[in-house]
């Protein structure tokens, strides 16, 4: 742990005099030097970072812990990430904030510091995430860098207040967040959207050799029922005594008729050159219905899997739940034909249940099995390594 | 006098400091997933929580410094803690064996995992008060995998004990 105020010199943890992490006699598979170098570094950033915020931007941090230490936790993690590569932000991400925004007794970050509740959870580590989506997710990192930046100098040796942030971020950036700051900041909805139904359409060509024949077709793919297949080979009444069939009996209902070829020329007829263009489109028409089950609403990053393997990657803003929060549905046109939709591929939306995201859906494995699933010996087999070189019988 | 007001001025300036300060480290807070085995007869849990907090906690327990190495004293001491903290009780009122089945330690966090054996035929309530011991604020989230994936039980000081589980009705399908 670690304080920004003059004790800063009193952070830890530390290295040893000898400036290793820890003690060399640990095996390299105990991980404790990483808490040690991690831990130093992280409370070094995040201090030295308060210089800034709110020494400098000096925001009332009884009132609105989040607008020194929220943002201060954001910055912490770009830092760190800036440090190494992988280097283990423990706040940041949107999905370390998942199991906390998806629980009971939460108040908004907005809430004054002296009535929060799980001070970290909700002064550090939900703002940090917010800003952190907002830069890679909704307004960019070119943009938001430059709003943000824009906010500090603004606001240097000046007392903002939570209004200023926002409106300076708006201001800077030209882009509408009220539904943003409304969502994050005043409220305790969280992230959970949920691919509820996807349906194809196609066009109706009204040419009977087409439509016949794909008729046809999706006859000849449907399982034959109980009944039928047990009936297989079965002599039937009309075998023993031919002289009971009649036109029925031989009539294939797909084979296209002089009437057919008919009404199809005088459908075509009626329609105006525009109307043809449209009739003869060959595409594909998807309708897609995403549920806001968890409340706070968020732009829609899709990933598209095509039949032939062809992976598209495409996002809706937000705003696409503009006039209805709880439930949209989305058209896609496309050449090929969708073998799958994925929402928020790279779970950066802090989406509280990944199991509804995906059509068609992807198994999971709980973290236990996973645990289970590693080739690592026993607790009994490990006191002796030839008991846990051998393999398992 | 002039020192000593200086000395007292300084004392009073740092804990005027320290009280409206912030620091590095507020997050008091666990989440764990609890699941059925495939064969049932035991819950699988895998619990997340902040590595120092919990070295606190085991060093309190064992009155000497633990540190999260895979040694097997630190794993029966981990064992030890869970049967303490992490309590599923039928209506026996019995609480039900906690048997670890390793860790992984890392700077963001660390993972518990155990079983708890326990039956689906019976009603459990879960007492746990990891880590309550060593901050009043912390908080325990609990997510239980049979049920919707928002649905997540908080444990906390006011609230140690909650049900867990209710046996499902004979005629309709389980949907552990």
């Amino acid at each position: 742990g670690g304080m920004e105020y003059p004790m800063i010199t009193f952070n830890k943890p530390r290295p040893y005099a000898d400036k290793t992490y820890w003690d060399e006699r640990q095996k390299d598979d105990d991980k404790t030097w990483e808490r040690s170098k991690y831990g130093l570094i992280s409370v070094i950033i995040h201090e030295v970072g308060h210089n800034y915020f709110p020494m400098i931007v000096n925001s009332d941090e009884r009132q609105w812990t989040w607008m020194d230490e929220g943002l201060n936790t954001f910055l912490q993690f770009l830092a760190e990430q800036a440090w190494e590569d992988d280097y283990p932000s423990r706040r940041g991400t949107p999905e370390k904030m998942v199991e906390y925004m998806a629980g009971e007794a939460q108040v908004p970050i907005m809430t004054n510091s002296d009535s929060v509740l799980q001070l970290g959870n909700n002064a550090y580590g939900k703002p940090a995430t917010a800003l952190n989506i907002l830069r890679e997710s909704i307004m960019g990192r070119e943009l938001f860098d430059y709003a943000f930046r824009e906010y500090a100098r603004r606001w240097e040796f000046r007392r903002p207040t939570p209004a200023d942030f926002f409106r300076t971020m708006e201001d800077a950036s030209g882009v509408d967040l009220d539904w943003f700051w409304r969502g994050w900041f005043y409220g305790t909805d969280h992230v959970d959207v949920a691919i509820t139904d996807i349906s194809l359409y196609l066009i109706d060509t009204r040419d009977p050799e087409v439509e016949k024949a794909w008729r046809r077709e999706q006859e000849d793919a449907r399982e034959p029922d109980l009944t039928k297949q047990r009936n297989a080979g079965m002599q039937r009444l009309v075998d023993r005594r031919p002289e009971l069939r009649d036109f029925y009996n031989d009539f294939d209902e797909y084979a296209v008729t002089p009437y057919d070829y008919a009404q199809y020329e005088k459908f075509l007829a009626t329609l105006n050159d525009h109307e043809r263009v449209l009739q003869e489109t060959d595409r594909n028409f998807y309708t897609v219905t995403f549920e806001n089950r968890g409340g706070l609403v968020t732009p829609l990053p899709l990933r598209i899997t095509y039949a032939d393997d062809a992976v598209e990657e495409v996002t809706i803003p937000a705003e696409i739940w503009r006039r209805n929060a709880d439930s949209v549905t989305k058209l896609f046109i496309t050449d090929r034909e969708i073998t799958g939709i994925e929402f928020d591929p790279y779970r950066s939306t802090a989406d509280a249940d990944t199991a509804n995201n995906a059509w068609p859906r992807q198994p999971e494995k709980t973290r236990f099995q996973l645990f289970k699933e590693k080739e690592e010996p026993n607790y009994m087999r490990r006191e002796d390594k030839e008991a846990w070189e051998q393999p398992i019988q | 006098m002039n020192a000593l007001r200086a000395l007292l001025a300084t004392v009073g300036l740092a804990a005027l400091l320290a009280a409206g300060g912030a620091f590095a480290h507020p997050f008091h807070s666990s989440y764990a997933e609890i699941g059925w085995s495939d064969g049932g007869g035991q819950l699988e849990v895998a619990l997340r929580v902040i590595p120092e907090d919990l070295e606190a906690a085991l060093s309190r327990q064992e009155a000497d410094t633990v540190v999260l190495v895979q040694s097997p004293p630190v794993l029966r001491a981990i064992e030890t803690y869970l049967q303490a903290t992490f309590q599923v009780q039928g209506a026996d009122g019995r609480v039900r064996p906690v048997s670890l089945g390793g860790f992984e330690a890392g700077y963001r966090e660390t993972w518990l995992y155990f079983t708890v054996e326990a039956a689906d035929s019976e009603t459990l309530s879960l007492r746990h008060t990891v880590l309550l011991d060593e901050d009043i604020t912390q908080r325990n989230q609990t997510r239980r995998l049979w049920e919707p994936g928002a649905d997540v039980l908080v444990f906390t000081a006011d609230q140690p004990r909650q049900t867990l589980w209710a046996p499902q009705p004979q005629d309709s399908s389980s949907t552990r």
